[in-house]
């Protein structure tokens, strides 16, 4: 339960003592009393999960975990257990909430990252309308920006993707590191993000072999819950709609796909994902290099449309020659979107307006770069887990800064190229 | 710390077949006839013995149980105890047993030079932890006896009560989950005013195997019949009152006590606890003739020091049990002691029927905040569950009984259930017991 009370108590009371040597006289007390009442209004104001995730400001996260458990969540990092914890954000408390470790390649014992969960234990319980929450370690992201500038690219090219924002987390009152707060992919992102959470959510989960959209079988369980695992409405996921998403992407005629695949997809949006993607050099993402990952379906109620939702971009913005191409190939879904004249040039199109928005030197994702290196300057510092000392870390960001201000004239190159052999290079 | 493992002994299932059923059956009856024709056949040796006045030589006696005496100085009783059951469960459970023999003990008990008394008693189909009775009881003075060893803390009259003993197939969920059980250590004992009043005071390295938790124990236990010395008041002549109490300490960990179903499924799981665990048992045992009453209180309380999320105290933990059984024997005996025996003397044995309720129930000592079921919760959403069980026994002799059950179990909160969201469970139970 949220209980901001008793914060407000120790503030008032921390109040109350600075002020006592100067209540001498009713002009004290007036400026007493004004004081109070001023903490006690900034303290009432009602916070939201937009001021939660609020980019423009260091947040300071309080985490209380019982040292016990605190420390065999690091001895047992690979496990997904839950431990009781409390956390503590701008005067409002969250009691009898989850905390486990997460990841896949980024898990830690040193740095977890965590998951923080609201309504395990009371069902109903929510923080600021949320049921739980990403804190990422960046353990795979020596900058702490590619998740930051990616997330905040794909929304600037109109893609409903997570927000997020940075936190300094003290765990039992202790520095534990800069970490990236993120919004987790449940019914409160679908409903802020899309206004309607009534429909089916699946986050895609890697596994080998590698999967690209081939189709393997008509049995719905080839695809979920296995491969696509249900978040949303467990208790009648529906697979078979997947399973026939994947058969009109593999048999539907080349002259049917665009009008077969659009019955699951909109093609143009999905496009547009690849595009920001590949823009981004992101080797783990759809086209991943080892096969799709790190994204979400979501299936919205009373149609068979899904649309991607990103997911996990910490490896993103380390290599700026990445070809546009990369993968296309490989992949079932985009090689045969590719080979229709029509959804080739809303790709092209969609990479140039990423580049577009992105800008190169002195553009507006550099900007955002210098905005967001310069909130976490200190706290990156100070960091005391994180592996790669501060020297990694202003290396990470000068690789980044150098990404992002070749990136776009070096994406614009590969484009002006393709369009000159019309659709040579796929 | 590391969570406890619970000990639990480890059965010998069978599958559910039919010729496997009948192999029980026809193995039953050779063991619930062998006592009688063997007792027949050394009982002419025993007259010899008793006749030829030899007491001070060794020699065998036969009579309930296959004793060995040598003159005054040491005699050596040989004991043993097999129960095979049948459970079934209502609404089918996952992996649940259909047929088990669970128990198959054997022992020695005896007295040595008139003032040593020992036992010894293991298990045969528990491979990990076979020793259940193992203990030297010394009389030291009237009224003063001194017993050291491993047997059980001296709380709760159904878990001191042997479960061959028992009413019923199983024990009441409180005397089961509530009490300690067995322990290594010493105690006092003793009994004034012919069985008037009785006292047992021990100190134990643990907190008995029932729980497996805590640590050094301490356990006092008074029984009493006030009314027997009331001239007016025959019916309550044979009324046994009494009080039990434990103190153990609780080391840091998920330690506390957990609340299972007869299935062995978990309604209620441990939660970090630390500090020291006390329980208190009240008891009451009432017999006449055929009819019998009997019932406990038992209560549980572990403390949760410096086990919040923030290492604050967490409000304690109360586990509370009670139950309230009868018996009637309809054959007219006594208890357990039937008139005439099945297949001798044309008779049929001795009837019982008996019918217990009993209830069961976890959760924090302090209600603040909102109700949560996690490990650290300060208001731990309690659990309980609620047991209705209605017997038949079948004593066919001093050696053979057979009991059927039918239980009925009710889980509060249905999340937490053996099944999630079933809350109501039959269970039907068939025993076959031998014991000499």
């Amino acid at each position: 339960m949220l209980l901001s009370q008793p914060a407000r108590s120790v503030q008032a009371k921390a109040v109350s003592e600075k002020t006592a040597g100067l209540t001498c006289g009713s002009v004290q007390r007036v400026l007493f009393s004004a004081l109070w009442f001023l903490t006690l209004s900034s303290l009432c104001t009602a916070h939201n999960s937009d001021d939660f995730f609020d980019s423009s400001v260091l947040h300071e996260l309080r985490l209380y975990v019982h040292p016990h458990d605190w420390a065999q969540l690091q001895a047992n990092y690979l496990k997904n257990t839950h431990y009781p914890a409390e956390l503590y954000w701008r005067g409002v408390w969250v009691a009898d909430s989850a905390v486990r470790s997460r990841g896949f390649g980024s898990r830690s014992g040193i740095k977890p990252g965590l998951t923080l969960e609201f309504n395990r234990y009371v069902a109903e319980q929510r923080f600021l309308g949320l049921t739980a929450l990403v804190l990422d370690n960046s353990l795979q992201d020596p900058s702490f920006l590619r998740e930051r500038l990616s997330l905040l690219l794909f929304r600037r090219m109109g893609i409903a993707a997570p927000r997020q924002a940075y936190a300094r987390l003290y765990i039992n009152d202790a520095y534990g590191g800069l970490y990236s707060m993120v919004e987790s992919v449940d019914e409160q992102f679908l409903q802020y993000h899309f206004g309607d959470n009534r429909g089916y959510l699946y986050e895609y989960r890697w596994s080998e072999p590698a999967y690209q959209f081939e189709y393997l079988g008509s049995n719905a369980e080839s695809y979920s819950p296995g491969r696509f695992r249900p978040e949303t409405r467990l208790d009648d996921f529906d697979a078979a709609t997947i399973g026939r998403m994947v058969h009109a992407i593999n048999s539907a005629s080349e002259d049917d796909f665009p009008r077969e695949v659009s019955r699951f997809l909109d093609l143009k949006l999905f496009m547009k994902h690849v595009a920001v993607e590949n823009f981004l050099a992101e080797p783990d993402g759809i086209l991943g290099l080892w096969g799709m990952n790190n994204f979400y379906l979501y299936r919205f109620i009373d149609t068979e449309r899904f649309q991607c939702i990103p997911w996990d971009k910490d490896m993103t913005l380390s290599y700026p020659w990445h070809s546009i191409w990369f993968n296309t190939g490989s992949n079932v879904l985009v090689r045969r979107a590719l080979a229709h004249p029509q959804t080739y040039e809303t790709y092209l199109d969609a990479l140039s307006q990423t580049a577009e928005h992105a800008g190169s030197a002195g553009g507006w994702l550099e900007q955002e770069l210098d905005r967001a290196y310069t909130q976490i300057l200190l706290a990156a510092y100070e960091d005391p887990r994180k592996p790669q000392g501060n020297a990694g870390f202003e290396a990470a960001v000068a690789a980044t800064r150098d990404f992002i201000q070749r990136r776009s004239d070096l994406v614009l190159e590969q484009l002006a190229a393709a369009r000159g052999s019309l659709g040579g290079g796929q | 710390m590391t969570p406890a493992k619970a000990r639990q002994p480890k059965l010998r299932r069978l599958p559910q077949a039919s010729v496997v059923r009948l192999l029980g059956a026809v193995v039953f009856v050779c063991l619930e006839l062998l006592p009688s024709l063997a007792q027949g056949q050394v009982q002419g040796l025993n007259e010899a013995y008793e006749k030829g006045n030899d007491k001070e030589g060794m020699h065998l006696v036969m009579n309930r149980y296959p004793s060995l005496r040598f003159g005054n100085v040491l005699r050596i009783d040989f004991r043993a105890r097999f129960q095979a059951d049948s459970l079934s469960f209502s609404p089918r459970l996952n992996s649940e047993p259909t047929f088990e023999f669970n128990r198959a003990r054997v022992g020695i008990q005896g007295v040595f030079l008139k003032r040593l008394e020992y036992e010894v008693e293991g298990e045969l189909l528990d491979a990990e932890n076979p020793w259940r009775d193992v203990y030297l009881n010394f009389r030291c003075l009237q009224g003063l006896r001194i017993q050291a060893g491993k047997f059980k803390v001296p709380l709760g009259l159904d878990q001191l009560t042997r479960i061959t003993d028992q009413d019923y197939l199983f024990r009441s969920r409180a005397g089961d989950l509530l009490t300690p059980g067995r322990d290594v250590g010493f105690m006092a004992h003793g009994r004034f005013f012919k069985r008037g009043l009785t006292y047992q005071a021990g100190l134990f390295r643990a907190d008995g195997d029932n729980a497996g938790t805590g640590q050094r124990t301490a356990a006092v236990r008074l029984t009493g019949t006030p009314f027997r010395w009331l001239p007016r008041a025959r019916l309550l002549k044979n009324l046994t009152v009494g009080v039990a109490a434990t103190h153990s300490r609780l080391p840091e960990g998920l330690n506390s006590l957990r609340g299972r179903t007869l299935s062995r499924r978990t309604f209620f799981d441990r939660v970090f606890v630390s500090g020291r665990r006390s329980r208190l048992g009240t008891e009451l045992d009432w017999r006449h003739g055929p009819f019998s009453v009997s019932g406990e209180f038992i209560q549980s309380e572990d403390t949760r020091l410096n086990q919040g999320v923030r290492s604050q105290n967490l409000p304690n933990l109360l586990g509370r049990g009670w139950y309230v059984s009868g018996t009637w024997m309809a054959t007219g005996e006594k208890k357990d002691k039937p008139r005439r025996e099945f297949l001798r003397d044309g008779g049929w044995g001795a009837w019982e029927l008996a019918a217990r309720y009993e209830e069961l129930s976890f959760g924090s000592g302090a209600h603040s905040g909102p109700a949560t079921i996690h490990a650290r919760a300060a208001n731990i959403l309690r659990n309980s569950e609620r047991v209705w069980t209605f017997g038949v026994n079948w004593y066919l002799n001093r050696h053979a009984k057979i009991q059927v059950n039918a239980v009925h179990e009710g889980i509060e909160d249905g999340r937490r259930s053996p099944l999630a969201g079933q809350q109501q469970f039959w269970g039907q139970f068939v025993r076959l017991q031998w014991v000499f």
